[in-house]
């Protein structure tokens, strides 16, 4: 609570209702003033989904503007505002915060929500009214306000539609005033008015000092009417309370205040009871709580003790011990260590010890507590939290004077939090060595944020400084004696009248004091007999002496004085009972006697009311002295006149009271005997009406079982209704068909949910025309429509599209046929089509696509050159093509659908072997080279395979697959040789050039001279390699195979003849010669003929040269040749002339060697001749 | 010193002259030449040679391999002559190791040549 200037600022008034509220606010907004400057904010109860119009409602009935609040907006005086669906309002500064209704565990409680923002921010500005409403919200919030220092005023319950709220407001016992609706808005005026007037600083001032002033009076005051003292609590708290109390009694000055505390108890006790208010809250400054448990509570746990104590002073309405009460259960549980636990609460506020014994909280109330605290230790009774009993039984509750009261003692802990603030620093120091005393050596203090141990340092050392938590020091010596205390004061208890349903339990026992001490002893010792009795004589007590005097009489023992007393007592005693109960006044009896067994005694007999308690009397009797001797005649005589007169007199009271009684018993009797006749004739009438009732009651009887049997059948038929409804509610819902239901004038009745993809429609649009509600779809003829489905009692189908998603729906409209088949309306049910639609198209561009393929392969099918066909298991045809059937040698005509043994006379066994081995193996063959005279192309080879065709399960046909590879194989194997021949020929040449060369190079070896220049040699050399290169040309005409002889000789000898020369004379058969040996014969015809040329008959113009060749078969292949060489006509030859060179050896040696030739060379007369005899293979 | 002795085989009776001048003219003598694998086998009956000169294509497919298995068992070292390249001839395993040459061949490649295979007989 913070003190400081006052600024009076717009005073904001928050007003909340719910149910019924409409017809208060109404009355209410009328009442406003137009021009009081305060702000008036309306939190209700609405629906967060629903518009609410409430501003339109009452801005007719307001003096001043009304509107719905926007977030942020400021507040302004004279203006009502009203907060929104679906928000919850709190205040900054003068600024209106909105935020969204958050998802609370508890019930939604706006007014609370707001009316502890306005606390909290206007504090002595606030104001609040909670009108009609069901539920208690508002009432935690108003709390909150009066606390803060603000206002509450609530509603008459008997005029509010629905007291709930009301009535739960007033339960807190802390509202101001409590008055008709309409009367409200006034006294907010009133109060508001009187506040602005007190305002000003220097009646602020005055104000306060006088207060101060008064406070020690206005404390003595409260003290007699409440038992509490509240002198030394800090004045500030009190100042402000006073005055507030002043401002709703309108009163302007302290002493008229004073005054009316003095005379009015209420008043009196209403400002007590204001100085009580406590705010406490369940695990209020959690953190602190935490340190408690860990530092705290959990140690002390361990520790070796049964019980553990704790004591929460100034716990108000008992949330701070309930507190502490389930922290320990929860640790004792966690820990597994029982000890009993006693949290004593206490406080000098008995309404809110009541309510704390009660144990029953609002939601708001527990807001801090968790989900399982809530679920272990609290029950939910209607709507609101009542503690467990077993936390509940750890607590008990009590009144209890922190200051004036001695402590508890031997406690572990004390809680007193937010209590000493309040407290004046001399009280404090007298508080806190009591709770230095009452705790035990290791016991622990909490306090709150804001208090500490004051000037007693040593009595306590610091635990946990931020979170307030001492230990007791021990071993500083407690300041503290009980015996230092006031007396007690006794509680006024029969003048707490208002609220309170049970009796306050008696204060706890205060010790003796010493001047009750010395009163007991007194009473004891010296006192004379006295006795407590009540007004019809029964015995309350008794004091000790009293058993001088009592002499029990024989028989059932009663408490009534008289059967006690002796008997000379008894009647004096009750004669000044009688008396003392008349006049209210103490009666006196003097000098009665009794018979003690010697000399007489007189007793002085004193009886009156008690000052207390009018229902009781004190009696006393008084030994008196033994008078003297001598006036004891007198005295005796006295008294026995005294008891005749008595006597007499009582006789004659009895008597009158006898008559008395008589008479009425008379007239009783005569009553009675009346009543009885009257009684008779009753009974007879109600014996007739009782058997008219039976003869009724077994009507009713069967009735009852007729209705019994009905009420099953429609119980059972509710049920199926129930059920038929729910499965429509399913049915409805689950179906993504759009469905809607119109009535005969196209209105809408129902709809699935579905619909609304098609229409915009909404559950509130049932009864309005379809023409009315906005549509994705063109459909334009629904009246059309709907009048065929009339006249047809048809359905109508249609296709419907929606552009803009380019979806297509299937509309059916039906009629609407109740279930006696009246036709009441329209079913449309609308089915999305649009997949149907695309996959209708799709298959129809699938099936041309499919049909244009296949008309493709049937095609490819029949021209392919492969030939292909199809068999069964029967090996049927199945499907041939051209190419295959023409190899057949068969149209396709005669193949299909005939077997292989059909079409053929001889078919091929291995051709059956293998198609029938596909079937059984279900596997292919592939590659088999077949062969078969086709008819009209001789023998064609083919490349055949067989494939098994299964239709997922077994192989029901064999394709076969013929290509004819014929000429492929031709060319391939043409080719093959061709390279083959290709290779021989190539390394034939190979070996030829080479041994061409290494001849020329041996030649070129064999001519070589020394008497050669290189001219001579080379040109030699030359000569040579052209005889071998004509020998060569000659071979290569003929392909090296064969050569004639004669051509050869013609090469040769070419040079030396001509035409008209003829030199050369040739006789015998030609020859055929082979490579080498036309080689060697070329050679040697080439020296042969260069010698002649030279030196023999070819030197000479005449001379001539003679060929012959002689041939005689051998065998078939082999011939002998002679060949022979003559020179003729040439010149004549006197010695053999050197013809060794090169031509003699190639004569001798080559030839010899090549041909295994015999050679003979002779030089007769004529000229050389030459011979070779040799074989010669080859045929003819 | 004996001059050793060659027994040449080749076909080509120029070559085979050729050759046999050059052998004699080096100091060898020469067994044949002879012009078949019939003819080197008569040979062969009467002398053993220290080195063979081996053509190895004798004309009408014959080839000098059969002459040349026996002259290698009867540790005569033997030297190639051929027309084609060598890659082409398929020389039996045995002689893989033998010398070869190409025709038309070189005087004094010729001479290396049996001068090696002439250091290799056991003397």
């Amino acid at each position: 609570m913070s003190d400081g200037s006052v600024q009076f600022g717009t005073p904001i008034i928050g007003i909340g209702a719910s149910a019924g509220g409409l017809e208060a606010l109404k009355a209410f907004v009328a009442t406003i003033p137009p021009d009081l400057g305060a702000c008036y904010v309306i939190v209700q109860h609405l629906a967060a989904d629903q518009e609410s119009i409430m501003h339109q409602l009452l801005q007719p009935e307001s003096p001043v503007p009304v509107t719905q609040i926007k977030d942020g907006e400021a507040a302004r005086p004279d203006h009502v505002y009203i907060v929104p669906p679906g928000a919850t309002l709190e205040l900054t500064d003068d600024h209106f915060k909105l935020s969204e209704r958050g998802k609370d565990r508890g019930a939604f409680r706006p007014i609370d929500i707001f009316f502890n923002s306005l606390a909290q921010v206007k504090k002595r500005d606030a104001y609040c009214v909670v009108l009609s409403g069901t539920g208690t919200d508002g009432s935690e919030g108003l709390k909150t306000i009066k606390a803060a220092g603000g206002f509450a005023l609530v509603q008459e319950s008997t005029g509010a539609r629905f007291p709930g709220m009301p009535d739960s407001a007033v339960a807190t016992g802390l509202v101001d005033f409590i008055l008709p609706v309409s009367r409200i808005a006034g006294r907010l005026q009133d109060i508001i008015n009187h506040r602005r007037e007190q305002m000003d600083d220097k009646t602020q001032e005055e104000l306060r000092d006088a207060v101060k002033r008064h406070l020690p009076g206005i404390a003595k005051r409260l003290a007699e009417v409440s038992g509490n003292d509240f002198s030394e609590y800090k004045p500030g708290t009190l100042v402000r309370r006073i005055e507030r109390r002043m401002a709703l009694l309108r009163t302007q000055t302290v002493d008229q205040f004073m005054e009316k505390l003095q005379e009015d108890d209420a008043q009196a006790e209403l400002l007590a009871q204001e100085f009580l208010i406590g705010v406490t809250r369940f695990f209020r400054d959690p953190e602190v709580w935490n340190a408690v448990r860990k530092q705290v509570v959990r140690p002390l746990l361990q520790r070796n003790q049964t019980h553990v104590r704790i004591w929460v002073p100034g716990c108000s309405t008992g949330e701070e011990a309930y507190t502490l009460a389930i922290l320990f259960l929860e640790e004792m549980e966690a820990q597994k260590e029982h000890k009993t636990l006693q949290v004593f609460g206490t406080d000098i506020d008995v309404p809110a010890l009541t309510s704390a014994r009660y144990g029953v909280f609002s939601p708001s109330a527990v807001e801090a507590l968790s989900e399982t605290q809530l679920e272990k230790f609290f029950s939910i009774e209607n709507g609101q939290y009542r503690a467990s009993p077993a936390l509940r039984e750890c607590c008990v509750f009590a009144p209890h004077n922190l200051a004036q009261d001695p402590p508890f003692s031997r406690l572990d802990l004390i809680s007193c939090r937010n209590l000493l603030i309040y407290l004046s620093s001399e009280l404090q120091d007298r508080v806190i060595p009591r709770m230095h005393f009452a705790l035990r050596e290791e016991g622990h203090l909490v306090l709150g944020p804001s208090e500490g141990v004051g000037d007693d340092w040593e009595l306590f050392t610091v635990v946990d400084r931020t979170n307030k938590i001492f230990a007791k020091n021990a071993s500083a010596s407690t300041k503290y004696s009980a015996l230092n205390d006031p007396l007690p004061r006794l509680q006024a208890l029969g003048r707490r009248t208002r609220i309170t349903e049970t009796q306050v339990a008696p204060a706890a026992h205060s010790e003796i004091a010493r001047e009750t001490l010395a009163e007991r002893e007194y009473l004891k010792r010296f006192a004379a007999p006295y006795a407590l009795i009540t007004g019809s004589g029964e015995i309350a007590y008794l004091s000790e002496r009293m058993t001088e005097f009592v002499q029990p009489n024989a028989g059932v023992p009663s408490s009534n004085i008289d059967t006690f007393l002796r008997r000379e007592l008894r009647l004096p005693v009750r004669n000044a009972l009688k008396q003392a109960r008349d006049s209210g006044e103490m009666v006196s009896v003097q000098d009665v006697m009794i018979d003690d067994e010697g000399p007489a005694a007189f007793v002085d007999i004193q009886l009156g009311p008690t000052q207390r308690d009018e229902s009781l009397f004190l009696l006393s009797l008084n030994r008196v002295r033994s008078i003297e001797a001598g006036s004891l005649g007198v005295a005796v005589q006295r008294r026995e006149n005294a008891d005749q007169d008595m006597l007499e007199s009582e006789n004659f009271n009895l008597r009158r009271q006898l008559s008395a009684i008589l008479q009425e018993s008379e007239t009783s009797s005569q009553e009675l005997k009346s009543t009885n006749e009257e009684l008779l004739s009753m009974n007879e009438e109600l014996q007739s009406s009782n058997e008219e009732l039976e003869t009724s009651r077994e009507e009713l009887q069967s009735i009852n079982e007729e209705l019994e049997t009905v009420n099953s059948e429609l119980q059972e038929n509710n049920r199926l209704l129930t059920r038929a409804n729910s499965d429509l509610k399913n049915l409805f819902e689950s179906t993504d068909v759009a469905v809607l239901f119109l009535d005969r004038n196209f209105c809408v009745r129902n709809f699935t949910p579905a619909t609304t993809r098609l229409f915009g429609i909404r559950r509130r649009d049932i009864g309005r025309p379809i023409s009315d509600l906005s549509s994705k779809m063109d459909y334009p003829g629904l009246a059309e429509d709907a009048a065929e489905v009339d006249e047809s009692l048809q359905g109508l189908e249609r296709e419907v599209h929606v552009k803009a998603s380019g979806e297509t729906f299937l509309l059916r409209i039906k009629p609407y046929r109740t279930t006696e088949n009246v036709i009441d309306g329209y079913v449309l049910s609308f089915v999305d089509i649009t997949k149907r639609k695309k996959f209708e198209e799709t298959l129809q561009r699938n099936q041309q696509e499919l049909a244009e393929q296949f008309a493709e392969l049937e095609k490819l099918y029949d021209t392919t050159p492969v030939g292909l066909c199809l068999q069964d298991r029967d090996l049927r045809y199945i499907r041939i093509n051209e190419a295959l059937a023409k190899i057949n040698g068969f149209s396709v005509e005669d193949h299909l659908g005939k077997t292989i043994y059909e079409v053929f006379d001889e078919p091929d066994a291995q051709i059956i072997k293998y198609l029938n081995q596909v079937f059984e193996t279900g596997k292919s063959i592939n590659h088999l080279e077949v062969q078969v005279a086709t008819p009209g192309a001789g023998l064609r080879e083919y490349l055949v395979d067989y494939y098994p065709v299964d239709d997922g399960a077994e192989v029901f046909a064999v394709g076969a697959c013929v290509r004819d590879v014929t000429d492929e194989r031709r060319l391939t194997r043409k080719l093959s040789e061709q390279a083959e021949q290709q290779k021989l020929l190539l390394g034939e040449l190979e070996h030829r050039v080479k041994n061409t060369l290494a001849t020329i190079s041996a030649i070129s070896k064999l001519l070589l001279r020394d008497d050669d220049s290189a001219a001579d040699y080379q040109k030699r050399l030359t000569q040579r390699l052209q005889a071998i290169a004509r020998t060569h040309n000659l071979l290569t005409s003929v392909r090296w195979a064969g050569v004639s002889l004669n051509d050869m000789i013609e090469a040769e000898l070419a040079p030396y003849s001509s035409k008209n020369n003829r030199r050369l004379i040739r006789h015998g058969p030609d020859l055929e010669l082979g490579a080498s040996e036309a080689l060697s014969l070329g050679m040697t015809l080439h020296e042969l003929a260069t010698n002649a040329a030279k030196y023999g008959s070819l030197s000479v113009p005449n001379g001539k040269v003679v060929i012959e060749t002689e041939m005689s078969q051998i065998s078939d292949d082999e011939s002998e040749i002679l060949l022979t060489w003559s020179e003729i006509d040439g010149p004549k030859i006197e010695t053999s002339p050197d013809r060794q060179g090169f031509g003699s050896v190639v004569f001798e040696k080559v030839l010899a060697r090549d041909l295994k030739a015999e050679v003979r060379n002779h030089f007769g007369p004529e000229g050389l001749t030459f011979s070779a005899r040799f074989h010669l293979r080859g045929e003819k | 010193m004996n001059a050793q002795k060659v027994l040449l085989l080749e076909d080509e009776a120029i070559i085979a002259m050729d050759m046999e001048m050059t052998l004699e003219a080096q100091g060898y003598k020469v067994l044949g030449p002879c012009q078949s694998v019939a003819e080197a086998q008569t040979v062969l009956e009467n002398d053993t040679p220290d080195i063979a000169l081996l053509d190895v294509n004798l004309g009408r497919e014959e080839t000098s391999f059969s002459v040349a298995i026996k002259l290698h068992e009867m540790g005569v070292p033997i030297v190639f002559l051929s027309g084609y390249s060598p890659s082409v001839v398929d020389v039996p395993e045995q002689l893989t190791s033998m010398q070869r040459l190409t025709k038309p061949v070189n005087e004094g490649e010729l001479m290396a040549a049996i001068r090696q295979a002439g250091s290799l007989t056991p003397m």
